[in-house]
């Protein structure tokens, strides 16, 4: 009887002596907290693939929703200036490799990284974006068209967005509307290359002006008369009778 | 085949509150799956059926492989087997008998899952669907006789389900595996690639069932779904009658 209480006695000791040691440890790591060490490395294509257990467009959307909360988690919020843009565009271009229909990556690239607080952070991933955007199906172009005004208004680099323009104009979209081809005049309009702008406008129209709407015309013609001409070049244009 | 032996094993699926507790979980699943899905800034509806397709899927495997194991186990324990020898059942009939039992009831629980799926996006519906529901429960079939294999084999039930889980991860797998071996990363003439190989001979490929881009942008055909189909009834064919060589040898 005496033993066992001794022995009782032991144990709470010990479990108050353990009780206290945990505590302590608790005051030496309480402000320790989970660190974020910027965006990790891409893997591989087939290394990606595995944390889908071979679900390819699982691990795409389990990327996905990483990618999406990276920096901002456990109490954390990570303005996008410190993100490594190099980085996320490795990931970007992985993500492409694993999915190549969805929109998910892309949208995110351009509405959420896009906002970065310094814009020339952003030129990596404008590659990305050029090569999603060249593809000819499920209205892909106008990825290109949001690289072009991240460029030409975020990034100010105007030759940039004449690039992508370019770009944008020679691509092989079924769909694409008449404007987008348009794009490099717009991007050479702001430049201040008034004349090309004009000579392409005026090629478009003459062109394509048969398979175009009459309104989307009169918005060319509106655009050239207006933005691209001088007033006194406009009033003696032939094309822009009728346009004040 | 014994028709009386599969009802007794489909009662004892009831009986063991597998089709219940599967039933709670596929909520559960789709409930979680609806959450993590509506975190995603676009694509919502997209989220929500890959990670209930694939979430409920790896669950079903992982319960029917549970099932299958510790029940072939019991069956042992409790001398089930012994009675069942006593009685006019060959041997045989004893092991097709369970296959066809737990093949049953993998048929149940992927068109469950399938349910379940179609019920989160009824607009995605389309030929996907129907062709990944189809390979589910084509994967839940060879991994159940794999379990039925590694439950005979195999006396301790703990070791036959990681054993079981072992090969689905690896035949989840082999197909990134195996496209580790060919790249440029590792030399494949080396050891370790030629090894792979040599496993890769005898596993099934389920990397190439029930993709869950199925179920978004439809079958695409690039997948070597039939090849898969005809790799898994091989592999199932195997793994039955290495089950059956062993069970007829055995002595009680």
């Amino acid at each position: 009887m005496a033993d066992k209480k001794k022995t009782d006695l032991y144990i709470q000791i010990g479990i108050a002596i353990v009780l206290s040691l945990n505590i302590a440890f608790w005051f030496s790591v309480r402000d320790i907290e989970a660190r974020w060490a910027n965006v990790p490395p891409a893997p591989s294509e087939n290394f990606a693939s595995i944390y889908g257990l071979g679900d390819t467009n699982l691990s795409y959307r389990l990327n996905g929703i990483m990618l999406q909360n990276m920096g901002d988690t456990g109490g954390r919020s990570t303005s996008l200036k410190e993100y490594d843009y190099n980085r996320l565009t490795q990931w970007f271009f992985l993500q492409d490799k694993l999915d190549k229909d969805s929109n998910y990556i892309p949208y995110l690239a351009t509405f959420y990284f896009g906002a970065v607080q310094e814009p020339e952070k952003f030129r990596p991933t404008l590659e990305y974006l050029k090569e999603v955007g060249m593809r000819p199906y499920g209205e892909k172009w106008r990825w290109l068209v949001y690289a072009i005004q991240i460029a030409k208004n975020n990034m100010d680099d105007k030759d940039e967005a004449l690039v992508i323009a370019n770009l944008l104009a020679n691509s092989k979209h079924p769909d694409m509307p008449a404007w987008a081809k348009q794009m490099p005049a717009f991007v050479m309009t702001q430049k201040g290359d008034k004349e090309e702008a004009y000579a392409l406008m005026l090629e478009i129209l003459k062109t394509s002006g048969d398979k175009l709407h009459p309104n989307e015309i009169n918005s060319m013609k509106i655009y050239i008369c207006t933005q691209i001409l001088e007033k006194e070049a406009a009033a003696s244009n032939p094309l822009c009778e009728g346009i004040h | 085949m014994s028709f009386p032996l599969v009802k007794y094993v489909l009662i004892a699926a009831l009986r063991d509150k597998l089709i219940l507790s599967l039933a709670i979980v596929l909520l559960v699943g789709a409930s979680l799956a609806t959450f993590l899905g509506s975190s995603a800034i676009i694509e919502k509806d997209q989220f929500t059926v890959v990670f209930a397709g694939a979430g409920l899927r790896f669950v079903s495997i992982f319960a029917l492989i549970l099932f299958v194991v510790f029940f072939v186990r019991r069956s042992f324990e409790s001398k089930d087997i012994e009675y069942l020898l006593s009685r006019p059942i060959g041997r045989l009939k004893i092991i097709y008998s369970y296959a066809f039992a737990f093949s049953i009831l993998s048929l149940f629980i992927g068109l469950g899952v399938g349910l379940v799926v179609y019920t989160l996006s009824p607009h995605l519906f389309g030929q996907g669907h129907i062709i990944w529901i189809v390979s589910i429960i084509i994967e839940a079939i060879i991994m159940v006789n794999v379990a039925l294999f590694f439950a005979m084999y195999i006396s301790s039930a703990a070791s036959g389900c990681m054993a079981t889980l072992s090969v689905y991860v690896l035949g989840r797998l082999m197909g990134q595996l195996l496209g580790i071996a060919d790249s440029s990363l590792v030399d494949s003439e080396g050891i370790y690639a030629m090894a792979l190989q040599l496993v890769s001979f005898i596993t099934p490929r389920l990397d190439l069932l029930g993709q869950t881009s199925w179920l978004i942008y439809g079958y695409d055909g690039s997948y070597g779904i039939v090849e898969a189909v005809i790799q898994g009834g091989v592999f199932s064919a195997l793994v039955l009658l290495a089950a059956s060589l062993d069970f007829t040898r055995r002595q009680f």
